[in-house]
Parts: structure tokens; sequence; C-alpha cells
């Protein structure tokens, strides 16, 4: 059983709350991540757990068992550092092995070394064990921390930031590293991070933060697709969701939006949808469309116009910045396809594609809570 | 405006009583007007061959040529040329106006031209609402931007610029790039940049100049760098996802050419038209290089190229890559955002044998893509 729950749990540094009434249950084996700007409360949340950090009120629990009073030790839970806070004057080995000689463990000298060499194995650094991590990259130095804290068989893992300080091609190989690890190992995992392309990868669910509040948490997919408000839908995607402000007209059973800036760009909704911003009854609306959801057209045939901004073309695909009377649009291209500054553009918008924000509080107004 | 030519150029320093070589015989010709990216890793040399163009350090070999004329000995004031650096190195005591203002006051331009030149630079890096700010109060992004109202404003005929966006955050990382890519095809002055960052690279430039332990690897498009990489490091460092490597062997196979695994009985036909080019060879071992957007992933598992199986699958938002087991190999494949997988699922994997790209593992040279060049011209 190793669960964590959080039960209206909140953490305040002096009148400043770190972490606000935070409830959560994270399931038995499960890859949760945790994901928000820097100052969300993100790491609190994983020290209130490891028991670093006592709780200010509310309730957590490890494996059913209130573990407010728990010493981390009692906890049985494991961190690694964004920092990897390795031993300098250790070995790769000697560091590894480190927390099966503290107190408690009672392991032989034989034990411990199989159980290093295991880890070293399942980590691929058989060849490391003999050197000292100022002779480690930054990608080897953080598998020497998830082995110290994977070696003592901890139920619950907590990784804080892991691989923020890695170059973008090791950080990519330690995600499918860390994926299969986590899967083979079905140690419950928190893991802590600021790049939504982790949160997304990684997680079984993710928790999105910020300011010390939960905001969403669900499947990676879900919580992609479905945002429950403005932003939830620009923290996760890059690049970044298009934000439009649209004037709201009702017109028997539909609803025409219309740019603020330019009333050529409108949409029509129909039926629920239609409802839905009827009853919500703003006269403003913040619309919402992601790049890759903008297809390129032609410029006849009514299609939406706008001239090339930029253009930057890409392996996988481009990315088109069009001005569009006002409005500064990002459009995701197919790989292929190629424009010219200042070019006209037609582009097509499936209005199932648009997101509904209440320009004052944030909120979808499409997501029931 | 003004082109630039490297000729054997070569940059050699004293560390600790031994000779390090930064950059060893450098040819390239960088057009009027053309974006240029120094691509590679830290410790390339990219950073050296921007402060010889510069005038900061000397050339130890070699010369360079601004539109044909010999600068080696001119000082960097005489070469026009503008910089902006990873670090935006801006007067704190001063207003963003004042800094913006600084090159021109120093070089005594009359009033009104400055302030024309000031109402340009406003407006291209759309600054206006930050004139009377003090540079300590602002984002990464905009100092940045006032870094560069600093270099336009003295309409130099090249800007050098160094890593400018490797300190900022993504969004802003995405947005500014965008505007320095908008700048040049609004100033039309030749640019060469230089970055660590592949991606920004190939959004960037004209054409990108490869290096690797002080040595030119390719200079050429973002296509022909992505299409046709010379050898086994460009291949891998440019592109993301990174290309799949494996380890196979090339055989005659009843008349045909195939790649193979040593260890499994996985294989891939070679084009035709490559194969009496590696009979010649006579080589055994290979390392076969695939694109992982150019690998097509159909859900059912079946008569294919390539029987693989889902080990991880990573739902990315905008784009999802599905890393399979193919025999004893692994692949990352580029899959739509339509396409969700589970773990162990079994799926067929489809490559189009002139994507491949076939390297020497010797001399790690990329065999294919001579042979391809060779068939297009």
């Amino acid at each position: 059983m190793s669960t964590v729950v959080f039960e209206s749990v909140t953490k305040m540094y002096g009148q400043t709350p770190a972490v606000k009434d935070l409830s959560l249950e994270i399931k038995e084996a499960e890859f949760f991540v945790i994901v928000g700007p820097s100052g969300a409360g993100k790491t609190t949340t994983l020290k209130l757990t490891a028991g670093l950090l006592p709780l200010t009120s509310g309730k957590l629990y490890i494996g059913g068992r209130l573990a407010n009073s728990l010493s981390p030790a009692q906890r049985n839970v494991a961190m690694t550092f964004e920092s990897y806070a390795l031993y300098p004057h250790m070995t790769v080995q000697d560091n590894i092995a480190n927390p099966l000689h503290s107190p408690g463990m009672n392991l032989s000298e034989s034990q411990i070394a199989s159980r290093v060499h295991e880890i070293a194995e399942m980590l691929g650094m058989g060849q490391l064990l003999e050197r000292y991590p100022r002779e480690l990259s930054g990608g080897q130095k953080q598998r020497v921390a998830l082995g110290r804290a994977m070696v003592r068989r901890p139920s619950i893992f907590l990784l804080d930031e892991p691989l923020s300080h890695v170059d973008a091609k090791v950080r990519q190989h330690m995600r499918i590293e860390l994926n299969r690890l986590q899967k083979e190992l079905k140690t419950t995992t928190i893991y802590v991070t600021h790049d939504y392309v982790e949160a997304l990868s990684l997680g079984d669910r993710v928790g999105v933060l910020n300011h010390g509040e939960l905001i969403q948490v669900g499947p990676p997919e879900e919580v992609y697709s479905r945002p429950l408000n403005e932003f939830v839908a620009k923290h996760l995607g890059q690049p970044e969701i298009n934000l439009i402000d649209v004037i709201v007209t009702s017109r028997n059973g539909t609803v025409l939006l219309q740019g603020a800036k330019n009333p050529k760009l409108q949409f029509v909704l129909e039926g629920k949808r239609a409802q839905v911003v009827k009853e919500a009854n703003c006269p403003n609306l913040r619309i919402g469309i992601r790049p890759h959801k903008i297809t390129c057209a032609p410029v006849e045939a009514g299609a939406l116009i706008g001239e090339v901004y930029v253009f930057e073309p890409a392996v996988i695909s481009g990315q088109l910045m069009v001005d569009f009377g006002g409005y500064m649009l990002t459009v995701l291209t197919k790989a292929s396809d190629r424009f010219r500054i200042g070019q006209k553009v037609g582009f097509e918008v499936s209005p199932n594609d648009v997101y509904l924000f209440d320009p004052q509080t944030g909120k979808n107004l499409e997501a029931a809570r | 405006m003004s082109s630039i030519t490297l000729k054997h150029v070569s940059k050699t320093y004293m560390s600790e009583g031994r000779r390090v070589e930064a950059v060893r015989d450098l040819s390239l010709d960088i057009k009027d007007g053309e974006f240029m990216c120094f691509l590679g890793p830290s410790g390339c040399g990219k950073t050296s061959t921007l402060r010889m163009i510069a005038g900061l350090e000397d050339i130890s070999n070699g010369e360079i040529y601004s539109n044909d004329k010999l600068v080696n000995y001119l000082s960097p004031q005489e070469r026009n040329v503008a910089m902006a650096f990873e670090t935006y190195s801006l007067y704190t005591h001063l207003s963003v106006r004042d800094n913006i203002l600084f090159p021109l006051r120093a070089r005594r331009v009359a009033r009104e031209e400055m302030q024309r030149r000031l109402a340009t630079v406003v407006d291209m890096l759309d600054i206006g609402e930050i004139l009377d700010r003090s540079p300590g109060n602002l984002s990464g992004g905009q100092q940045q931007r006032v870094s560069l109202g600093r270099a336009i404003i003295r309409e130099p005929d090249v800007f050098l610029l160094d890593e400018p966006l490797s300190h900022l955050d993504v969004s802003q990382r995405i947005a500014l790039r965008a505007r320095i890519k908008r700048l040049h095809s609004d100033l039309k002055r030749t640019m060469v940049y230089v970055t660590h960052d592949q991606m920004e690279a190939i959004s960037l430039a004209d054409r990108i100049a490869v290096m690797r332990f002080a040595e030119l690897q390719q200079v050429g498009t973002r296509e022909e760098l992505i299409d046709y990489p010379e050898n086994l490091f460009v291949a891998d460092f440019v592109g993301e996802p990174p290309m799949d490597f494996l380890k196979w062997e090339i055989a005659q196979k009843q008349g045909r050419m195939v790649v193979k695994s040593p260890v499994t009985n996985t294989e891939l036909q070679v084009p035709e038209s490559w194969r009496s080019h590696f009979l010649g060879l006579g080589m055994k071992s290979v390392i076969l290089g695939i694109r992982p957007h150019d690998i097509h992933l159909v859900k059912e598992p079946g008569d294919s190229q390539l029987n693989g199986t889902v080990n991880v699958f990573e739902f990315l938002g905008e784009t999802n890559y599905a890393h399979c087991s193919v025999g004893s190999d692994e692949v990352t494949v580029v899959v739509d955002t339509h396409t969700s997988l589970r773990r162990k699922e079994e799926v067929s994997l489809f490559i189009r044998p002139e994507r491949m790209h076939i390297f020497d593992p010797k001399t790690e040279r990329c065999i294919s893509s001579v042979l391809k060049k060779r068939e297009i011209s």
C-alpha cells in the first residue's frame, strides 16, 4: 500500500501560503506529475510529503497511515533534488550504497554490493561505479542520484525537477528511461516539473499547480485537451495557445463570436455550445485556439485571410506567425510548407477546436467541475 | 551591405603552457544579406569564430575578408559590425532610451537623426512602453530586445549575435526568435548567429555551419543538413527527436542489397541504384540512420517491413512519440496527435528506402548522402 493522500493540506511561510488547501489522492504504483511555474508550491508539496517540512494544517496519509508527525525515515520515501546533492568525495558506488549503511537497514557488505550492482545495471552505469561525481556529466549525475533513491527500495519516489539541468538530448533520453523504469519498478512516484512536455509524457495523471492551488488533475490527454481554465491551456502546449477577445451576439438558437479588433474573425456556435455561452451571459469572451488546430487554406474560398509576419521552418512542423488584422496568430504548419514574409495566407479553424474562456475568471465555460 | 569570407582561418591560444586549437583551418563564404548560423556543442569554436569576425580576437592564421577587403588588422570599430551577446550588458544606471542611444551619442550623431533612428528601432522591437524604464526592472526577453535595439540603431553592415536567446524561458525565447527572424528580413543585413540549439539554427538560418572540435563539419541549408548529413555527428546533432541509429550489416540477398540486423532476421531493402556502389565498397558493418518522422507507423501488426512493439508512448500535445523495439534494436517514431498507443502494443513500421541514411562505422561518413546528392545533380 503506497498511496499518498492529501486532505486539505495547507503550508504557510509566515503569512504567505505556499500550498493552499490541497486535496489529492495518489494511487498505488501511479506516476503522478505536478506541473506549474516557479513559485507554484511544487517543491513545497514534495517536501511536505518527504517530511522535510511540517504541515501548517490538514492531513497527510502515506500508505493509509496518518503521516503528519512521522519522521522522514519512518515514511519510507526517497527524494532526489534538482541539484543532485551527491557526496563529492565518494565514488558513484559509495554514493549509491550510502543509504544502505544507515542504521536500521542491517545489510551485509555482500548484500549491499549486490544491490548497488543491480541498480547500476538497471540505470546503465555499470562502468561508472569507480568514478567521482566531478568526472560525470549532468545526465550521469542525475542517474546516480536516482540510483541512490532507488537502492533503498522505498515505497514512494519523490523527484524534484530531475531533468532540468541536463541538455535537450540527454533529457529526452532520460525521460524515456524514467518512464520505462517506473513502469518496471511499479513504485508510486511524485514528480515535480515546470516543463509541460515532461508532465504530459511521463504522467499517468498530471496535477497543474499555480500560486499554491491545485487547478486541475487528470490524465495528460484530458488536461491538455479539456483545460479547466485559461492558465492550464496556456501552460500546457508550445507554442502557446492563441487567445483572442471576442464579442458575443446571440441570434435565435446560435451564437456569433466576432473578434473585438477584427470582426472578420468569426465563429458561429450552435446547439449545446450556444446554450452554454448564453447561460454564461458574458458580453465578451476570450477564445483559445491551439496553433496546430489552425489549418492553412487557399486564399480564395472565404477562408480567413492574414499576412505572414514571419515563418520558421522546423523538422516536424513549421511555425507561422500571421498578422490577422490586429491579431498575431501562431500556426503550426506541415513540415513541407514554405511561406514568405508578407505573403497572404488563408486559414481555417473548426469551431469545435475553439475553447471558450470567461475573460474575467479565465474559466473554461464548457469544463464542468 | 557586406559579405564575409573566411580563408583557412585558425585560432590557437596558450592555456596552462599548452597550445589549444580553438578553430582549425576554417574556410567559408557568408553572402551579402545572408543569415548564417554557427551551430555546435560548447567548446567547438563557434564563439571564437564570431569574435574573430568582430575583431575582438586576433586571427592566428588565415584571412578574413569583408566585401573582398582584408580586415584581419582592422579594429572592431573599423569593421562596422554590431554585436549582441548572451548576457545583455546594458548600463543599469541609464534608461532603456539612453542605453539604445548610447552608441549614437558616442559617435556624435545629429539629434534629428538620432530621433529618426530611435523611432524605427522602437517600432521594430515593440519597446515604446519601456523606453523610460531602467534595465534592472525588465524581463530577460525585454532586456535582450533593448540590447538588440542598441545594435540595430548603429545601422551596421553586419550583425553578430552570440547565443542571444539562451538565458530566456521557453515562451520568451520563441517570441524573440520570431522577432529576430523578422528583423533580418526588414533590415536586409548580413547576420551571423552563434547557438548550441539546433532548433534555433533550423528556424532562423538561411544556411547553417555545423562545428565540432574546432572544425567545420558541414555547411548547408536546413534541408541539406536534415536530408543529406555528411557524417554521423551532423546527423545526430541536427534534428529533434534525434535520428535513430542501428548497428546493422549490409549484404547481397537474392540479387538485391539489404541492410539487416546482425541478431534478428529484420531487414530493409536498399535502393537498387545504390547497389553497385556498396558492392564496390565491400563493407559489412554499417550504421543505419532513420529520422523518426520518416517512419510511418500503422497500428495493426502484420505484413510490414518492420514489426515493432511499443516500449514507451509519449503524449506531447502537438505531436506524439512512440519508442518501439524492433528485434533487438529500439527506434523512436513520430506519430500524429490522433494516434494513441499502449505499452506493449504491436505495430507495423514502414520506411521508404530512399529515406534511409547509411554510414560507414569507421570513418563516420554518410555514404548514402553522397549517392543521393549524385542522383540529384
